[in-house]
């Protein structure tokens, strides 16, 4: 692409033909503020709070919606762009509650960073504030249209990347307002974009509500477990509480650009479940008995040796996962296939309906890492038996023990099979 | 009869008067649909020219030349190219599209089928404000006998190119007048103002080039197209040429639609055409060319109707529609029912426009019921200036300029309210 040279409060750069003024001035180092603009939305040009000067033209223009042009000098730190940014903050904040203290967006929402930043910190609007009630909108999202600033993000949303109307804005003049159609839900599973999105506390997430200040998470980068796509989130941790609070999502262009879906958004309430496995136990005649380590591993390693060496590595199966890393996938190969000589080692698949929206694709490979068993080698050799076959084989008595590498069938085969373990 | 505009004589209002002037029949009786015959014999550059040459100025307000604008409309592009008559009219004080739209409607068709012609289009829409129903009906009328006749439709008049012409009604929003809100309501849409540029003439209706043209415009260009450009030119002054449709309201004998030559005087708008002011009030002063234009004062009435005259004297020609207020008129309430219609119509998409419209009205309010503190007329005047020049149609600044122009032009008289703490007409008033 074509660059051009402009130049930002004297700054020159040079930048490729087409690049709006906020992100040109983000490459000179400037900082244009901005709440409608987001890079994965189209450029809607209403909140104003962008307007830039350009030199030998009398009137500001929105940094969003213009293109750098040869020669341009941009000014952003002039009286005239100070006044017209402040101006635009204070009349955002005309009928807004100013109800930070409550609002579930404090310390992370963009009006109350700009407000420190831009001012003013007075209004002089003594008037009775439009009132709105709260509203459940679906999608895990609650409504508040009191704090809303309509900068049309969550509308541009769902029709730009979900590419359903689900949300709208409605009515005219200051009555303009944000709302479903005919009371309908938001059904979209990219909704919960919205709540990372919305720059106040309009919009924001029924999960995450109200469970702690954002300051109070540590943020962990990590990568979402519940497709083959691999959403690049941040995991929100409460340290202290030793609690993960929220998944957000974490912008990686190759995979998952902006978005992450509700699916992976949930899911990590998982974590927490009372029925999670988080030591060893026993099943014997009166339930699960808790075990220790120890006990445990020299119990399957026992075993193990036993039944191989009386019925031989075809007695036993191997049950991998598609959920495990690379490294652990090469682990299962390394010691059951190559070091016991174990055959029959498969891993269960778990496909679904692929989720297909404009922009975004929930993919219907569950699995996050079968690409890895598989070059891994975690599949049956000489004749070994697939995941179906094992459990059928276990039942029938043919093969003695089963080894889970992660989530077991349910029910567990029981007869005829004199061990089966799980991880 | 006044004395300056005597020799002038009227072409578009000119069969108006005459029973049924509405149909096919009476038009061609006068001559009607003969500009397009001898229009289609020209070259499309050639009409883009006449008009050019002609000097017409837009009559939706913004006074943009109209061959100028035909003239961006790419050429050599194979996406289909629109013509979109704005019958909007919704600026409060002009009701002079409606005349034409109900009087006149074969006119308006003539026009814009030498419009499209112009512009290559083979597809011309005419966007009439809801509220027009009686008007819709008479021009969905007209619309089928020209079709019947053959000016609309396939190879019109034998020529090989075709246009058709759709009607669309509007559900009643001022800014869908304003062009681009009314391309983006013509495509189902809400009617909320497109980022410009792209301009229209480049990425209009359907991202197609389009052009929006108001109806008293095309109405001029079969004139011009029958009597020559020397003769529109020769209308009015310097580079505000041709006959024009004033549309007088307010405090005057005798309200209406008058066609006279750009430029009359609006004191003899007012005291010829207009019969003065009942009672023989004075004057108080005058909205020139519809609400959104500052007001002038009125020992400020010896002024050329005109673009750039009334632009000159920090007011605007805009439609060119006077409204009149005598010396019973309190300027507070009229600057606060000018405020409160555009808080009402302001589409509600840009910050400064949705919020501000607002906070204007109620300033406005406060003060005209006696609650005013002289730091509101200051927030007034600030609020103005953060509107203006910073929103994304022209809807904000069209409620900018008024508030400021009565707030500045009766400064006295919102320092009487805010200091007697109440409105000192409204006893006259009873
Ligand atoms: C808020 C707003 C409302 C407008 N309403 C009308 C209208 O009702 N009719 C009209 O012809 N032009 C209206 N205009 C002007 C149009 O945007 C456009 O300039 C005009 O239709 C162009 O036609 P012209 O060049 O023939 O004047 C409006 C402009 C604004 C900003
Ligand atoms: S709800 Fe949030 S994202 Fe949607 S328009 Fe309002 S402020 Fe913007
Ligand atoms: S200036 Fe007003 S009417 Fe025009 S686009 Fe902005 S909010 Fe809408
Ligand atoms: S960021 Fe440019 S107008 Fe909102």
């Amino acid at each position: 692409m074509a660059q051009v040279k402009v130049k930002f409060d004297g700054r020159e750069i040079s930048v490729e033909k087409g690049t709006n003024l906020i992100e040109a001035a983000k490459l000179a180092g400037i900082f244009v503020p901005h709440f409608c603009y987001h890079p994965g939305l189209p450029v809607v040009g209403v909140c104003r709070i962008c307007l830039c000067e350009l030199e030998g033209r009398p009137k500001l223009v929105a940094g969003c919606a213009t293109s750098v042009e040869e020669g341009m000098h941009v000014i952003t730190r002039s009286k005239k762009v100070a006044d017209a940014r402040r101006a635009v903050m204070e009349f955002l904040l005309i009928h807004h509650p100013l109800d930070c203290p409550m609002c579930d967006k404090g310390g992370e929402c963009t009006l109350q960073d700009y407000t420190m930043l831009l001012g003013p910190s007075r209004s002089r609007f003594q008037f009775e504030k439009l009132t709105w009630p709260e509203e459940d909108v679906g999608g895990k999202l609650v409504l508040n249209k009191n704090r809303c600033i309509l900068c049309m993000r969550c509308v541009n949303l769902c029709k730009d990347v979900a590419g359903l109307d689900e949300i709208a804005v409605l009515n005219r003049g200051e009555q303009t307002f944000i709302g479903t159609v005919d009371g309908r839900m938001i059904e979209n599973e990219l909704a919960g974009n919205i709540a990372d999105i919305c720059p106040v506390g309009a919009l924001t997430s029924k999960d995450f509500r109200f469970k702690a200040r954002p300051w109070e998470l540590t943020n962990v980068s990590s990568v979402c477990p519940h497709c083959s796509k691999g959403c690049n989130i941040v995991v929100g941790f409460h340290a202290r509480r030793n609690e993960i609070l929220r998944n957000t999502a974490r912008t990686n262009m190759d995979v998952n650009q902006w978005w992450i879906c509700d699916r992976g958004r949930g899911g990590f309430h998982h974590v927490h479940d009372e029925k999670r496995l988080t030591a060893p136990a026993r099943r014997g005649d009166k339930g699960y008995q808790g075990v220790s380590w120890n006990e445990a591993l020299l119990e399957i390693s026992a075993s193990l040796r036993d039944i191989i060496l009386r019925h031989g590595a075809r007695a036993v199966g191997v049950l991998g996962s598609g959920t495990l890393t690379n490294e652990e996938q090469y682990l299962t190969r390394a010691v059951f296939r190559d070091g016991l000589g174990i055959t029959h080692i498969d891993f269960p698949r778990r496909p679904q309906p692929e989720v297909r929206y404009a922009k975004f694709t929930i993919e219907g490979d569950k699995d996050p890492n079968a690409r890895g068993a598989l070059l891994c080698g975690v599949a049956p050799v000489q004749s070994g038996l697939g995941v179906r076959d094992m459990v059928r084989a276990a039942a029938e008595g043919t093969i003695k023990a089963l080894l889970f590498l992660r989530g077991a069938p349910s029910p567990i085969p029981r007869a005829g099979c004199s061990a089966s373990a799980r991880f | 009869m006044p004395t300056a505009t005597a020799t002038f004589e009227p072409v578009i209002t000119k069969t108006m008067h005459l029973e049924d002037s509405h149909t096919l029949g009476v038009y061609r009786k006068h001559g009607g649909y003969e500009a397009l015959a001898s229009a289609l014999e020209k070259t499309p550059d050639e009409i883009i020219d006449l008009v050019k040459r002609s000097g017409l100025r837009g009559r939706g307000g913004a006074g943009f030349p109209t061959g100028t604008k035909w003239g961006f409309v790419p050429k050599g592009t194979d996406k289909p190219k629109y013509m979109c008559v704005n019958a909007d009219e919704s600026e409060p004080g002009a009701f002079k599209d409606r005349l034409i739209c109900a009087k006149d409607p074969h006119q308006l068709l003539e026009g814009t089928l030498i419009g499209s012609y112009a512009i290559g289009a083979s597809r011309a829409y005419i966007y009439i404000r809801g509220e027009f129903a009686h008007e819709a009906r008479i021009l969905e009328r007209a619309i089928q006998e020209a079709r019947e006749a053959g000016f609309v439709g396939k190879n019109i008049l034998g020529s090989p190119w075709s246009c058709e012409v759709t009607m669309y009604v509007g559900a009643g929003a001022y800014i869908c007048g304003e062009e681009t809100g009314l391309i983006e309501s013509l495509e189902g849409k809400r009617g909320w103002p497109r980022l410009k540029p792209p301009f229209p003439a480049v990425v209009g209706l359907f991202g197609c080039p389009t052009v929006v043209n108001n109806v008293e415009t095309l109405a001029c260009v079969p004139h011009i197209v029958n009597r020559g450009w020397e003769w529109f030119a020769g209308i009015g002054p310097e580079r505000n040429a041709g006959p024009k449709l004033y549309g007088l309201s307010g405090h005057v004998n005798k309200p209406g639609v008058f066609e006279l030559p750009m430029g009359v005087s609006l004191r003899e708008l007012i005291y010829e055409y207009g019969e003065g002011v009942p009672g023989d009030r004075p004057v108080k002063g005058v909205i020139p060319g519809g609400a959104s234009c500052p007001v002038i004062r009125g020992d400020e009435i010896d002024i050329q109707m005109d673009f750039d005259t009334l632009t000159r004297a920090g007011s605007l020609f805009g439609t060119g529609t006077p409204i009149v207020m005598d010396d019973t008129t309190c300027m507070v309430r009229a600057a606060w029912i000018t405020a409160r219609f555009f808080a009402h119509e302001s589409c509600g998409q840009c910050t400064p426009c949705r919020e501000g419209c607002g906070w204007l009205q109620r300033l406005l309010w406060k003060i005209e019921e006696g609650r005013g503190e002289e730091k509101d007329l200051d927030t007034l005047l600030s609020v103005t200036d953060q509107i203006e020049g910073n929103t994304i149609c022209a809807l904000g600044d069209a409620a900018a300029w008024p508030a400021r122009g009565f707030a500045k032009k009766y400064r006295d008289e919102f320092l009487l309210h805010i200091r007697e703490k109440r409105c000192p007409l409204d006893g006259a008033l009873a």
